[in-house]
């Protein structure tokens, strides 16, 4: 089934919209919260909320044309408020690590200015990675979009940590240099 | 936090180039044949519809409907438990490889709380000894035996089900006595949109869809409500940037899965949906606001109405302990 007609049973409020993502989108929606969270049975719920999620944003969302971000995009963001609202995850250290990583390059939440701007940024961050190798902008994206850990990056990517580390980080400031450069104060 | 949650906000390209990158995933050639095996051996017991010859009748037609080729193939379990007067049972069950098929009838044994509308409430966990995935759907409603049938289908993902495995089904919430309408919101007088004067600042975004020009969009103060049905009310409307905003209040969404959406229609019958939708808990984090928005010029909201497509369960989810752990039989 492909993902307009699936989105088309949602508009329809026909719930086998949600087997249909179950079976074509389940397993890699439970492989991010997976990732993120690192433990299954939290996953599984991150999973089970997803499909209640998008039952209610579709209609009127249509996202016929990016349906796996979609969902992929709503798994990540639940994953990662249940690692921050449950302490029994150990996580919140982790993703606190990430943030932090990203403050260096990214303007901080508090600047209102600067979210206000929070649409042009991510336009600006993704034309920035654009510009990138495939494989450092996959890299990137792994470490701060996946919240994969450095080592399961190099196990992957077949690299060395320390260079999965140095990659990160002069990708890091090349990105501070560029939105610097959009006129962005960080 | 939020800078994470801010970077999920890129190109949705992006995303899925690096998905894909990490997307590749050998299959078992071994587990294929074992799989095939197993198939093979089940079709070959079951040369008559067990679940038929088992007695239940209502299932088996049911399901018979449905796919004739699964019910034939399906055994039975006929494994139950009853909480809260209602009674769980899993009627029969199938491998099929990589694939189980499993119908589960719940019965009210004591009322008439179930109907042709009752759901799970995303409240059902399949649990099996290896990681899979699973979805479960109503098959159909039996209003003379008031039993309403599910068919779950799992997919394991690295190891096939083999006989002496075991599957647990729990479910912890049903919902029953849906309401669904679609109708115009009479209250939305399109005539006389007002401009929106108080705006809020809301921190406990819930979700919502919007593109990246719509992410900061003010969103306005809720109103005097204006009741749409039980569990839904009508917490205001007017523009502000030249667009038109229309809020709604759906109550207690944890326990009732109350929800809907507005959109605009025209003398014609053509229907503009909300350009971006932004839900917000309320301080309890109970009820659920809805704001919906609405590109369309000043000068053309004379020529629509607003009409809104709800789901209501006015007396909320069941709740109760059902659960049933039964083996696969060769």
């Amino acid at each position: 089934m492909t993902d307009e007609q699936i989105v088309d049973l949602y508009f329809h409020r026909e719930e086998a919209a949600i087997l249909y993502t179950t079976e074509k989108y389940g397993a890699r929606l439970r492989q991010i919260a997976q990732r993120i969270t690192q433990d299954p049975s939290t996953a599984e719920e991150c999973e089970n909320d997803t499909y209640l999620e998008v039952w209610r944003r579709i209609p009127p969302t249509a996202p016929r044309d990016y349906f796996p971000a979609f969902l992929s995009r709503i798994v990540r963001n639940i994953a990662i408020n249940r690692c921050m609202e449950r302490e029994r995850l150990k996580r919140k250290a982790y993703i606190t690590e990430l943030s932090a990583e990203l403050e260096q390059c990214l303007p901080a939440k508090d600047d209102t200015e600067a979210a206000l701007e929070g649409a042009e940024l991510n336009r600006l961050i993704s034309r920035f990675l654009r510009r990138q190798t495939k494989e450092k902008r996959v890299i990137f994206l792994h470490r701060y979009y996946y919240l994969d850990s450095v080592a399961s990056i190099a196990k992957r990517f077949g690299f060395s940590e320390s260079k999965i580390k140095t990659m990160l980080f002069r990708m890091r400031n090349d990105l501070r240099t560029y939105l610097m450069k959009e006129g962005y104060t960080l | 936090m939020s800078l994470l949650h801010d970077f999920a906000g890129i190109d949705p390209n992006l995303i899925a180039e690096a998905e894909q990158a990490f997307c590749h995933k050998k299959k078992s050639h071994a587990r294929r044949w074992i799989a095939l095996a197993a198939c093979l051996c089940l079709c070959i017991c079951l040369t008559l519809p067990a679940l038929a010859a088992a007695g239940n009748e209502t299932a088996y037609t049911l399901l018979y409907s449905i796919s004739p080729q699964t019910a034939q193939k399906l055994k039975p379990v006929q494994a139950s438990c009853v909480d809260n007067g209602i009674e769980m049972k899993v009627e029969a069950a199938e491998i099929d490889g990589e694939k189980a098929t499993i119908l589960v009838s719940l019965r009210d044994t004591v009322g008439d709380r179930l109907d042709e509308t009752t759901d799970l409430f995303d409240s059902y966990s399949i649990h099996t000894p290896y990681d899979q995935c699973g979805g479960c759907s109503l098959a159909g409603f039996d209003a003379d035996t008031k039993t309403a049938t599910f068919l779950l289908n799992i997919e394991q993902m690295d190891h096939v089900l083999i006989p002496g495995d075991k599957i647990t089904f729990s479910v912890s919430e049903i919902l029953s006595g849906k309401k669904h309408s679609e109708e115009r919101l009479p209250q939305v007088d399109m005539d006389k949109v007002p401009a929106i004067e108080e705006f809020a600042s809301y921190s406990d975004i819930r979700g919502g869809s919007w593109s990246d020009e719509e992410k900061d969009v003010p969103l306005m103060q809720p109103q005097k409500p204006a009741a749409v049905t039980d569990g839904v009310t009508l917490t205001g409307y007017g523009y502000a940037d030249g667009k038109l905003h229309v809020q709604l209040c759906f109550d207690d969404i944890l326990h009732t899965d109350n929800h809907g959406y507005v959109y605009l229609k025209d003398s014609s019958g053509e229907t503009v949906n909300c350009e971006s939708s932004i839900s917000f808990w309320d301080t309890n984090r109970e009820n659920s606001f809805e704001e919906f928005i609405f590109p369309v010029p000043a000068e053309e909201w004379s020529q629509y109405e607003a009409w809104i497509a709800y789901w209501t369960c006015p007396q909320g989810a069941m709740k109760g302990n059902w659960q049933v752990t039964f083996p696969i039989r060769e």
